[in-house]
């Protein structure tokens, strides 16, 4: 045991201080030898006699220490027994089922200049909309077993427009009962999966999981996300937002505060129907790295993520010969190619500020090349079809947590800005696109986040979106 | 001549000495063990020891095993109370709103749900195979579970001591 400095200071200081008081006379004796005399007692060999034997006191101290022992084993066998029948209600596991959700609401203006092909495309008009309310089904059925849905519900489709020819769908229906109207909406599976994980070096996932790329698809979630609106990276699809198949994944401890994560994933190309149905045998792979180095005040991660498919869009047909008696089914495929993609991502938090990088390329090869669509509007110029080409997205986001803690306490502060490119097809550089955003977080505590956000999109080689299209919305992001 | 008080004195001046010895040993020993440092412990069937950024990696569930293989399950102290916010601060080096925050968004991203809370947490470790907990010094029991780590009230670095 440690004994803090001053101690022995103070022992030789107490022994001192013992003796003196134990033993007056002794300490007098090298002061006042006449006192001595004086206090000395005429007949020892009496007093020596009625005084303990050194050997008696040794004894009596002897039998007082045995005591003291068998009393503390005695009291540390009741504590024991009394803590083993006030432990018997813990048990080793419970399962366990949760549910819990997000939902968000926003506001949102846009302003599109005249000369541009997306006026009257784009809702300008003030709108309040409630994007995302999702629900999240935990269990845990042992403790490497557990199992998980994310399910969104949406207004979709009702109020979605095609404009060639236009349409705007409106799924308003009448209860014939009571006669009330219901806006009928829609359901999406985002996450169904289940995992098992007995070792942090090994987990298996099995269903429809989130892909393990960049930073905003794996933390996605609007309270979660610092900007209101979506990057171009997540939702031109460079990479499958979610797949559906088997992951393999796991995190390694080389130090303390430093982990290695990777993911293998096995699941369905990306087609129309990818979510439930594959036109291919062979799987789509993906390969995800990331290092990490994590204290409570630093976090740097490097992470990336490499994926092969092979999509195949079919179309059928149904030729029926009532003469011959038969039906046939003959398979067409109307877009097949290979996609090879890999992204990097990169995070620095330190002291608030947070810096998210994220960059995603794809090398898209056709075997048979789809006819070339005129996108947003859907529909085809002529004969023209896509060449292989590449394309790529990336962003930057920067974000401040302002040391405000002794005016807000908890409640957070967090201005941002971010800056992002995307290029879908470098052999047609008319649909590059760049955007900048600004804005501001404002957490008052954990259950929901204000956001705040100004931004403007440009299309620097396009004919026809020539002017730039700003965007100002807020929106409220809830844990529930 | 030989004083018949001799051998009682140098008695005396050995009992003085002793218990001089041992009241400083006792007040050195108060000194050192506050009863508001917090001592980690673990169920009696680990065998392992653990540094403190590992000891935070199993109560944020970043790391769900101990280092030998076994499955840890961590158990918390009751939100809010005195021992959660301390163990809070010295050991995950957060505020009680920054941990609510982290599971929040821990339990949207990877659906892992914070560790179980007990009122009794030495309790619990006495009974769950691959516990661990915290408790403060003036309520460890010794013999009940086995002693990880000591986190000083105030720690002169941000390493906890080994016992």
């Amino acid at each position: 045991m440690r004994v803090p400095r001053g101690s022995w200071q103070l022992s030789a200081l107490t022994a001192f201080v013992w003796i003196c008081w134990c033993d007056p006379s002794s300490a007098q004796q090298t002061e006042t030898p006449a006192a001595q005399d004086v206090s000395e007692d005429p007949n020892p060999t009496s007093s020596a006699e009625s005084a303990p034997s050194v050997e008696e006191l040794a004894s009596t101290i002897e039998s007082m220490k045995k005591r003291m022992e068998e009393l503390e084993t005695w009291k540390q066998d009741s504590e024991m027994a009394a803590l083993e029948s006030e432990a018997e209600g813990v048990t080793e596991f419970r399962p366990s089922f949760s549910v819990y959700g997000i939902m968000d609401f926003g506001l949102f203006r846009s302003w599109v200049k005249s000369d541009n092909v997306l006026k009257n495309v784009v809702n300008e008009e003030l709108s309040f909309v409630l994007t995302h309310l999702n629900l999240f089904f935990k269990s845990m059925m042992t403790p490497s077993l557990s199992a998980m849905a994310e399910v969104r519900f949406t207004f979709a489709p009702h109020g979605n427009e095609s404009f060639v020819p236009y349409q705007r769908v409106d799924a308003t229906v009448t209860e014939s009962t009571t006669m009330r109207q219901h806006v009928l909406g829609g359901v999406s599976i985002e996450r169904a999966l289940t995992t098992w994980q007995k070792w942090d070096f090994l987990g298996v996932t099995v269903g429809r999981f989130i892909t393990p790329y960049g930073i905003w698809n794996v933390e996605h979630g609007s309270p979660v996300c610092i900007p209101i609106f979506l990057p171009y990276i997540w939702f031109h699809g460079i990479l499958p937002n979610a797949q559906t198949g088997l992951m393999l994944h796991g995190r390694f401890f080389p130090g303390s505060n430093h982990y290695i994560e990777y993911a293998i994933t096995a699941a369905n190309n990306r087609a129309d129907v990818e979510a439930s149905l594959d036109f291919n045998d062979n799987k789509a792979l993906g390969l995800r790295l990331r290092v990490l180095y994590e204290t409570p005040k630093l976090t740097l991660s490097l992470g990336g993520y490499g994926y092969l498919g092979q999509v195949n869009v079919q179309t059928k047909k149904t030729n029926v010969d009532m003469m011959a008696r038969t039906v046939k089914v003959k398979k067409t495929s109307t877009d097949k190619h290979t996609e090879l993609t890999g992204s990097l991502d990169l995070l620095i938090a330190f002291a608030g500020i947070r810096l998210q990088v994220e960059y995603a390329r794809s090398l898209v090869k056709y075997d048979v090349h789809p006819i070339r669509v005129v996108p947003i509007f859907n529909f085809t110029i002529g004969e023209i079809y896509f060449p292989d080409h590449t394309r790529w997205d990336g962003y930057a986001l920067l974000a401040y947590e302002l040391p405000l803690q002794k005016i807000l306490g908890d409640m957070t502060l967090t201005p941002f800005v971010m800056g992002e490119m995307s290029s879908p097809e470098d052999l047609d550089d008319s649909s590059d696109a760049s955007v900048i955003r600004a804005g501001f977080n404002f957490k008052p505590n954990h259950f929901w986040v204000i956001k705040l956000e100004g931004s403007r999109l440009w299309t620097p080689n396009s004919p026809y979106v020539k002017s730039s299209i700003y965007f100002v919305g807020a929106q409220l992001a809830v844990w529930f | 001549m030989a004083s018949p008080r001799k051998p009682y004195t140098g008695l005396i001046l050995a009992m003085a000495m002793s218990c001089s010895t041992v009241l400083s040993a006792r007040i050195a020993r108060a000194q050192e063990q506050d009863p508001l440092d917090i001592i980690v412990v673990c169920n009696k069937g680990v065998k392992d020891d653990i540094d403190r950024a590992t000891l935070s990696d199993l109560f944020l569930r970043k790391r769900l095993t101990w280092p030998s293989g076994m499955t840890a399950v961590p158990v918390n102290a009751l939100a809010g109370s005195e021992l959660r916010v301390e163990f809070q601060r010295r050991a995950l080096s957060l505020t009680h709103a920054e941990e609510a925050s982290y599971w929040k968004k821990k339990e949207l991203v990877s659906a892992v749900t914070a560790p179980p809370e007990f009122k009794a947490t030495l309790r619990a470790v006495f009974k769950l195979a691959g516990s661990v907990t915290y408790v403060f010094r003036s309520q460890y029991k010794e013999g009940v579970a086995r002693l990880l780590l000591i986190l000083p009230k105030e720690p002169k670095s941000s390493e906890g001591r080994r016992p």
